[in-house]
């Protein structure tokens, strides 16, 4: 009988471990499409594999969740250009699958980052002061689960809310991978 | 639950109220009934106090024009059921006593009544206890209190206060949680009123003495930290009880600003520490990243595109050098034409002795250039011998003679393109 407990827990963890007994893992799949949702199989480092929910493949979920294609709350233009940057410094082959990437020192990402400036932006504003908008920005993008949360080595490594994305998705990206921010020199 | 509406209103609820003002009428009320029981009642003198206030008339006010000014507060019939009883009891007065006389105005003490009626609603009559205490400190500091007149503060706010403490301990330890609740606005400022007794009590001490000495002092200081430990009691119970069923309706929003400004984030993180929430999230579909990336992408460097070629001639530069080299072909041979003179042969020697070094040495390439040129139909030859002339232009100078040599065909490359050899 499915229950609802392990579905809330992995709701709010984001990530749980994959069950070792395929009973407990065959209801937690059940759990999950009986509530609309699937499990995500996510890929960390050094093979370490979880589970984490989603949506169908059918189901797109801004119309579950009402929300607006022009307006996302969070999905500034500074948060999807650091993102676009941590993707193009931590996933430098397109071919090789986008999780769980290569994790690249924070400064290697606001390198990439420098000879992007915002329209509009003052042009006194200096490097310091968009450099603290990247870092708060990849802040959040660790909050939000796109970004492993900080560690002791302070590298940024892709998170796991990438692994929500669908196949369009990751094709689309795969396909502009030569335009994502990445420092030069480095593989494209 | 209910009794959050009126949390963060200052007001109390018209029942309760009701019980306030009985127990404050009870000293000198004639019969239980004394208070109206509905609250309309204290409307209405509400809005004939606003009545007069806002006529601006010192003739005072008609019946009618009462009833007018008061229609929007309260309704005609209420107004009729009061008029009559204020008339009675004197809140209303007539403007002279004449029978005829149809015009009131209203008495002052009503007013004050009305203002301490407010006073009650919002306090519960703690605020009177302060009132008092900041009267006689600045009786005190005028030098207008005589001390019998600050002992017989002093005692008055004492008893008071050992009332209200006795009130709130009772609440806190017998009562319902909902009673608390309908309290808890009236006793905000405990902290503030201790202060105020420990600040009257230091100046009363400087003034006289002997009333720290005999006690008088300490006693009020000791009431009015009990009444301050009640306080405390009191709202412990409170915020337990919120703290359990996670009611955040049980602090003034003043008092989460100030939680918010000073206090350190894990302290503001207890309340929540077995909170569970869904983790932050955010809707960012990979399209939205390659749109950013294309907006805000760097310019490309600009590159100045290859200078085109000259097309305002169309000479080609071949057939260009060839006639320069048969242009300067021509002016030798007129040049070696020129030492022959229309002769065969001419002995160019004393010619070059005659030249100076710069001339000598112009006429000897020259000639050597004709005779390495085959299209030019001349030949040089040298001579062993050696002229020194030390006296002379040239000092030193080896015999030269310019010979005319049968023409010679010569192909267009080679005429063109040969090499001459430098002299």
């Amino acid at each position: 009988m499915p229950d609802p407990l392990p579905l809330a827990r992995m709701r709010a963890l984001r990530l749980v471990a994959v069950p070792w007994a395929e009973e407990e893992l065959a209801l937690l799949q059940e759990t999950a499409t009986t509530a609309g949702r699937r499990l995500i199989d996510v890929a960390g480092d050094h093979g370490a594999r979880a589970l984490m929910l989603g949506w169908p493949a059918d189901v797109d979920p801004m119309a579950v969740l009402g929300a607006d294609g022009e307006d996302l709350p969070g999905a500034t233009p500074t948060t999807c250009l650091v993102l676009a940057a941590c993707i193009g410094c931590c996933w430098p082959d397109p071919d090789a699958p986008l999780l769980p990437g290569k994790p690249v020192p924070e400064n290697q990402v606001l390198d990439a980052l420098a000879s992007f400036t915002r329209p509009g932006r003052p042009v006194s504003e200096s490097l310091r002061t968009r450099q603290a908008h990247w870092k708060s920005a990849i802040r959040r993008l660790r909050a939000c689960g796109f970004l492993v949360p900080e560690e002791e080595d302070s590298l940024i490594r892709l998170g796991p809310a990438l692994a929500g994305w669908g196949d369009a998705d990751v094709r689309h990206l795969r396909d502009r991978h030569a335009d994502l921010p990445r420092l030069v020199g480095e593989p494209a | 639950m209910e009794y959050s509406a009126d949390l963060l209103t200052a007001n109390q609820s018209p029942a309760r109220f009701h019980d306030t003002l009985k127990a404050f009428v009870a000293p000198v009320a004639k019969a239980t009934d004394a208070v109206a029981s509905d609250p309309v009642a204290l409307r209405v003198a509400q809005a004939v106090c606003a009545a007069f206030g806002d006529s601006g008339g010192s003739n005072g006010m008609t019946r009618s024009e009462l009833a007018a000014a008061c229609s929007n507060a309260v309704s005609v019939a209420a107004f009729e059921r009061r008029f009559d009883l204020f008339v009675e009891m004197g809140l209303l007065r007539r403007y002279a006593e004449k029978p005829h006389q149809q015009r009131y105005m209203i008495h002052p003490v009503s007013v004050t009544a009305l203002l301490v009626y407010g006073r009650l609603e919002e306090t519960n009559g703690v605020e009177e206890i302060m009132l008092l205490l900041d009267r006689a400190h600045r009786d005190l500091d005028a030098g207008t209190m005589t001390r019998e007149a600050l002992i017989e503060q002093i005692t008055t706010v004492k008893r008071n206060l050992s009332i209200m403490a006795d009130h709130l301990l009772y609440l806190a330890e017998d009562r319902p949680w909902e009673e608390l609740v309908a309290e808890q606005s009236q006793h905000r400022s405990a902290k503030a009123l201790l202060d105020k007794a420990s600040s009257l009590v230091g100046a009363a001490g400087e003034r006289f003495p002997e009333l720290l000495s005999s006690g008088t002092g300490r006693r009020l200081v000791d009431e009015a930290l009990r009444y301050f430990n009640a306080v405390n009691a009191f709202y412990s119970r409170l915020l337990a009880q919120a703290s359990a069923s996670r009611d955040f309706s049980m602090l003034s929003p003043e008092q989460y600003l100030s939680a918010a400004s000073y206090r350190s984030r894990g302290e503001l993180a207890v309340p929540l520490a077995r909170t569970v929430f869904d983790p932050a999230s955010m809707l960012l579909p990979a399209e939205r990243l390659v749109s950013a990336v294309e907006k805000y992408r760097p310019a490309p460097p600009r590159r100045r595109p290859p200078r085109p070629p000259d097309s305002s001639s169309d000479q080609d530069p071949v057939a260009a050098a060839r006639e320069r080299e048969q242009t300067k072909r021509v002016v030798m041979e007129a040049e070696m034409e020129l030492h022959l003179q229309g002769g065969d042969e001419a002995d160019l020697t004393s010619r070059i002795r005659g030249a100076g070094w710069r001339g000598a040495a112009r006429i000897v390439t020259d000639a050597l250039l004709a005779n390495a040129d085959p299209g030019i139909p001349v030949t040089v030859d040298l001579s062993d011998a050696l002229i020194v002339d030390a006296a002379g232009p040239v000092s030193h100078v080896t015999p030269m003679t310019l010979r005319r040599s049968p023409a010679a065909s010569v192909r267009d490359d080679d005429a063109t393109f040969a090499e001459a050899p430098r002299a």
